[in-house]
């Protein structure tokens, strides 16, 4: 028996999936320690669906080195057979049975006594605090509220691992942020390893523990989620993770973490390096987000720029700058100093201004 | 029958009442619309019908004066056997349909990947609408006859010395004519039912640790048994009213309620006729109501904590 503190509870090694002639999975490695969240994170057609349709067993992959769920090799296991369990992204509720006798299912089919498994779906219920539910019919229920079945009927086999499909994408914002942290405290409480999948950087960021950020079929980059936010290596990730600006430059020069950018029209720069690896003369990009922008005074680093519109949106203001380097967007909270003062140089803290190699897209 | 529908629509709680397509004037007429024109069309002249069976007859005309003659005539005339006969075979035939009909279904509907040979079956299965079934019927006996292609096969390869003779004018032929024609009516309901299960419900309960077995008799047969219950009411109906398949493959030999009520049609006896369609249709009701009944009983059988 190997150690459980230092098993992953779940293994996925060079994962290659195909649907026809088209590739969803192209070696995809991923692993997560016991009481982790973990989410993929990634558009529609990433491949990150699939990649839990592989964990749960529901699809076969084309080839896989090593599928581990517990440290138990279920490369073969059928997926009625694997320690985990999915949260569909429809919920795929039971329609003709009561909200307990859902939850129950899973126990129901292990065999365990009516009494018994009744018992333990109501504590799940309450778990997720629908007990008071549970002998209505599924269609009586709201979207909120079929989510915490669909949770509760997961959990109370008490798997290793749960999946969770884009789980809150049907209900409405302010559920959403009631849910997502719902969904944190029953992790905590459960001490279960979660993966989640969505299409949302704010839910990533919000609830991971780590995130795996999924484009094609590959792994951009994965990292604690701050890592992802601060620091994204490439543009693609800097795109999806909400980066406004993104300039293009060649690098003049670099110590240890920080480099040095020319960008279009001479003006030169510096900025933090995301990757080890650039070289001096490099192709790079600089990526800013728009409230990290703001006015200094003239002879400061940064670019001259001339305001040329302004957009009120309630909470904030958008503008957007000219500047010799390109167009800059900047946002600046309503009533904020920065929302009235008039611009004619823009500057921003060197470990918010992120380099990263311009190849690829 | 109304679940797969209302499996997307919220809790009237949460989400406004959608509003109903026709507005309230319009539905009410339509409705009223509807329920006389099915009152004229179809509910008065099974009422005639039933009037009709209090009469009797007389040198071939109908004494319209109100009496029990006919329906006492129609049990003491050894027509008691000949129900049971016509409730058995179709009974028969319908749990075979049954049998044969719901894995059929079941394999057009989630087991069939590939869409046109899914389109093909559909559209085989729809082609005996499109023929008279006393053609179709017919050609059984130069199949089934004792001088017939299976006979002549059984003789020449020696499997037999003489011709077997309960393949033609036997209770074996009638029924296997009638399992042909009453096929579409089983599987179609059935498939209708079962495509309209969403796969994420059979992907969940196979997450959730269930065997195929499993995820068939606690998911697939409960969600699937309106469609179950229309193939039993459109296969079991004219399996009890069929007399084109006794009359061409029973021979005189065999005989039904049909049988009965085409003689009585033909010597004029209306009211015989009339007796002996409102017990068809009576048998009917009782056996839905029996259906119904044990479906209360049973249906729950794949719900999981009874």
């Amino acid at each position: 028996m190997t150690d459980p503190t230092t098993e992953p509870m779940l293994e996925v090694t060079d994962v290659v999936h195909k649907y026809g002639t088209v590739t969803a999975l192209s070696n995809v490695s991923l692993s997560a320690q016991k009481g982790e969240f973990l989410t993929i994170l990634g558009s529609s057609g990433s491949g990150k669906t699939t990649m839990l349709r592989v964990i749960s067993g529901l699809e076969t992959p084309y080839s896989v080195k090593r599928l581990r769920i517990g440290g138990e090799d279920v490369t073969d296991v059928p997926a009625a057979k694997r320690r985990c369990t999915t949260v569909f992204q429809n919920y795929a509720l039971f329609p003709h049975m009561s909200v307990l006798e859902n939850v129950a299912y899973g126990l129901r089919i292990r065999k365990v006594n009516a009494t018994d498994a009744a018992a333990q779906a109501r504590r799940a219920l309450a778990m997720v605090q629908l007990e008071a539910k549970a002998d209505r019919s599924i269609r009586q229920l709201s979207g909120g509220e079929r989510q915490r079945v669909a949770l509760a009927r997961a959990v109370v086999t008490r798997p290793l691992v749960l999946l969770l499909d884009e789980p809150l994408g049907a209900l409405d914002e302010r559920l959403r942020q009631d849910m997502q942290l719902e969904l944190m405290e029953l992790q905590r409480k459960l001490d279960m390893t979660f993966v989640y999948i969505t299409h949302s950087q704010e839910e990533a960021l919000t609830m991971s523990d780590r995130v795996v950020l999924m484009r094609h079929g590959k792994i951009e980059q994965s990292g604690r989620p701050l890592d992802l936010f601060d620091r994204p290596q490439t543009r693609f990730a800097a795109d999806f993770m909400g980066y406004e600006n993104i300039l293009p430059g060649r690098l003049i020069e670099r110590d240890a973490t920080l480099g040095l950018v020319e960008l279009a029209g001479g003006t030169r720069v510096r900025g933090t390096l995301t990757n080890a690896a650039l070289q001096t003369g490099d192709a790079v990009n600089l990526a800013l987000r728009a409230e990290r922008i703001g006015a200094v005074a003239a002879g400061a680093e940064g670019l001259d720029g001339t305001l040329s519109s302004k957009v009120y949106r309630g909470k904030y203001t958008d503008m957007l700058v000219e500047t010799p380097a390109g167009q800059l967007r900047l946002r600046s909270w309503h009533g904020a100093p920065g929302e009235t003062e008039t611009l004619h140089r823009l500057g921003w803290k060197v470990e918010d201004a992120v380099i990263f190699a311009a190849d690829g897209t | 029958m109304t679940m797969n529908t209302e499996i997307d629509g919220a809790a009237p709680a949460v989400r406004p009442r959608r509003r109903p397509l026709l507005r309230p004037p319009v539905a009410k007429l339509a409705f009223w619309g509807i329920s006389a024109a099915w009152f004229v069309l179809v509910i008065v002249p099974l009422i005639i019908l039933f009037v009709f069976s209090f009469f009797t007859t007389e040198y071939f005309q109908t004494v319209y004066t109100p009496s029990l003659d006919t329906w006492t005539g129609l049990f003491s005339s050894g027509r008691f056997e000949v129900t049971l006969r016509t409730l058995r075979v179709a009974l028969t035939v319908t749990l075979i349909e049954l049998a044969v009909g719901f894995p059929f279904a079941l394999w057009l509907a989630k087991g069939c990947r590939s869409s046109l040979g899914r389109a093909i079956v559909l559209a085989l299965l729809t082609i005996p609408f499109f023929l008279d079934l006393s053609s179709r019927t017919i050609v059984w006996r130069a199949i089934l006859g004792q001088g017939g292609l299976i006979n002549t096969i059984l003789l020449s390869t020696g499997l037999t010395d003489q011709p077997v003779d309960w393949l033609l004018y036997s209770e074996f032929s009638v029924h296997f004519g009638m399992i042909p024609a009453l096929f579409p009516p089983m599987v179609l309901p059935i498939y209708m039912a079962i495509t309209l299960i969403d796969d994420n419900l059979l992907e969940a309960s196979n997450d959730l640790g269930a065997t195929p077995a499993q995820t068939l008799w606690r998911v697939i047969v409960p969600l699937s048994l309106p469609g179950v219950v229309a193939g039993f009411v459109f296969t079991l109906g004219p399996a009890l009213a069929a007399w084109v398949e006794p009359g061409m493959l029973g021979g005189g030999f065999v005989n039904l309620l049909s049988s009965s009520i085409e003689s009585a049609y033909t010597a004029l006896r209306y009211p015989v006729v009339a007796a002996l369609s409102a017990f068809v249709i009576g048998l009917l009701l009782v056996l839905l109501g029996l259906l119904m009944l044990i479906l209360r009983r049973f249906g729950g059988a794949g719900l999981t904590l009874r």
